[in-house]
């Protein structure tokens, strides 16, 4: 492998790198592992790609994530050499059009991008998808979505001034969650998606915040009512033109399955019932109103069904489960994890 | 590991910039002034564009005589249907664009902007608080000189006197910064 990056001459002691690489902007707060020749070497390794391939232009900077840029910033973040081949098709998805990652780098909402892997990489490597799959205490998770967050800022310049996130959110350090395929009653996403289910796959979709939806209804049909009331939440779904991610934890999706739900009459009930009555909202209109899609006197949350993206991981305690809040101007992009 | 008095090598993680094509090409100024000439105004449809676009023209028609004032509506903090922005670079001499009022809006503001400056001459107007999003947004595109107009309170909470004034001073902006050759 042969690299191409400045070399710099970097403190030994750990305390000291890590105050050095703030002071240059590269990181988000949290302590780095300081990217030396080898740990990259072995890191692009990993990816099973050259060094030198370039993978994206990143805005605003319209910085080169090249393989080894990646591989870079994948050490900082304290990932393994096995995550490399997500990573490297998370950033792929990232700079698709459809996701919009132009305006998630410079946007004031306090979003940032959610990886939903499928496919038998996950266990490969061990992604979370169970009980807590959101929580802390897994490293794939963790550190696979903080480097995709650390080559947005590193290379692709997403800091401020360029970045107005007017409050943040720590959805902004990462976050990666992996389908609890086994345990779904229905096809998993990518195969939604068009993958064939033995696909290891990489989708990105920008998320704003995470609402809890404590359904813990015995009827399928109150499910749906307060999974809807959860997705119609927020003026960013009023533009009509985002997709909605919604996580049904395992228990949910066996109770709606089991009163005879298809995935597809799941997200079509939701759509209908999370139209949102004009009667609800200000008098003086959204910010920009002409933006609405209208149902008659109510307002769509997205275009069509399939724009909510319905996935199933966490416990099957039918109890909880999580709406990501849509940003309302970006979509959804997957790309298949070309593994070792 | 290379540890040399106390330091060790490590790699820089950031990105190289991709090689940048600058937008400015021949249209980058009107020739001749803005007297007889036809002037687009691209609104995003954030809040307080529309009267801000109206005055904008009153000011342009009263002060320098323009031909018309074409008015143009894309999305905001998308990507527009890039035949739109072909049809308002066939059919304007110069385009004024707006509102910068918040980050993607204003990025996308800017990134349409480059798109039509490789035809015709452009100027953005922004809200103060995001003039340094669309710096930003301008350097990447290779386009660090972009002229702004700024504003310096929310369109949508100018009074119609500051709203007036303000879009007269749009107007000599435009004047000032997309035309050469004005007597």
């Amino acid at each position: 492998v042969r690299l191409d990056s400045a070399q710099l001459h970097a403190p030994t002691e750990l305390d000291d790198f890590n105050g050095w690489a703030l002071e240059r902007g590269w990181g988000d707060g949290l302590p780095l592992v300081p990217p030396t020749e080898g740990r990259v070497t072995e890191m692009v390794a990993g990816a099973g790609r050259p060094a030198e391939e370039l993978i994206a232009i990143v805005e605003p900077r319209r910085g080169m994530a090249t393989v080894e840029k990646i591989a870079i910033n994948a050490v900082m973040a304290g990932c393994r050499r096995d995550y490399m081949p997500v990573l490297v098709a998370a950033v792929e998805a990232l700079v698709d059009p459809a996701v919009n990652h132009e305006g998630i780098q410079s946007t004031t909402n306090p979003g940032g991008p959610m990886l939903i892997v499928n496919g038998p990489v996950r266990d490969r490597i061990g992604l979370a998808y169970g009980p807590d799959a959101l929580g802390p205490g897994n490293r794939a998770n963790q550190t696979i979505g903080r480097a995709l967050r650390l080559v947005m800022r590193n290379v692709g310049g997403g800091v401020p001034p360029a970045d107005q996130s007017i409050q943040g959110s720590p959805w902004k350090l990462g976050m990666v969650v992996a389908e609890h395929e086994d345990a779904s009653p229905w096809a998993p996403l990518h195969v939604d998606r068009g993958f064939g289910a033995e696909e290891s796959v990489v989708t990105v979709v920008n998320s704003e915040s995470v609402i809890n939806v404590p359904a813990a209804y015995p009827e399928a049909d109150d499910v749906l009512s307060e999974l809807a009331r959860a997705l119609g939440q927020g003026l960013n779904v009023h533009t009509s033109r985002g997709v909605l991610p919604l996580g049904l934890n395992v228990g949910h999706a066996r109770l709606l399955a089991d009163a005879g739900y298809s995935k597809a009459e799941v997200r079509y009930e939701l759509f209908e019932r999370a139209k949102v009555p004009l009667s609800a909202l200000p008098a003086s209109g959204n910010m920009p109103m002409s933006v609405w899609t209208l149902d008659g006197n109510r307002v769509l949350v997205t275009r069509s069904p399939e724009d909510v993206l319905l996935f199933v991981f966490g416990g099957d305690t039918p109890y909880h489960s999580l709406c990501f809040g849509g940003w309302g101007v970006g979509g959804a992009a997957s790309r298949a994890v070309t593994e070792l | 590991m290379c540890k040399i008095d106390g330091s060790e090598l490590v790699l820089d993680p950031t990105g190289q910039p991709a090689e940048i094509v600058p937008a400015s090409g021949a249209g980058t100024r009107v020739v001749g002034g803005l007297g007889g000439k036809r002037i687009g105004i691209v609104d995003n449809r954030m809040t307080g564009m529309r009267p801000l676009a109206g005055a904008i023209e009153r000011a342009l028609v009263a002060e320098f005589e323009v031909a018309s004032v074409d008015h143009w509506e894309v999305p905001h903090s998308i990507a527009p249907d890039p035949e739109v922005l072909a049809t308002i670079a066939e059919s304007c001499d110069a385009a004024i664009l707006g509102l910068g009022n918040c980050g993607a809006c204003t990025t996308w503001e800017c990134r349409v902007s480059a798109e039509l400056r490789r035809r015709i001459p452009t100027l953005d107007v922004v809200t103060e608080p995001f003039v340094g999003v669309a710096r930003a947004a301008f350097r990447g595109l290779g386009l660090p000189d972009q002229p702004l107009a700024v504003l310096a309170t929310s369109a949508e909470s100018a009074t119609a006197g500051k709203l007036e004034g303000f879009a007269a001073s749009v107007a000599r902006e435009c004047a000032a910064s997309l035309v050469e050759g004005v007597e």
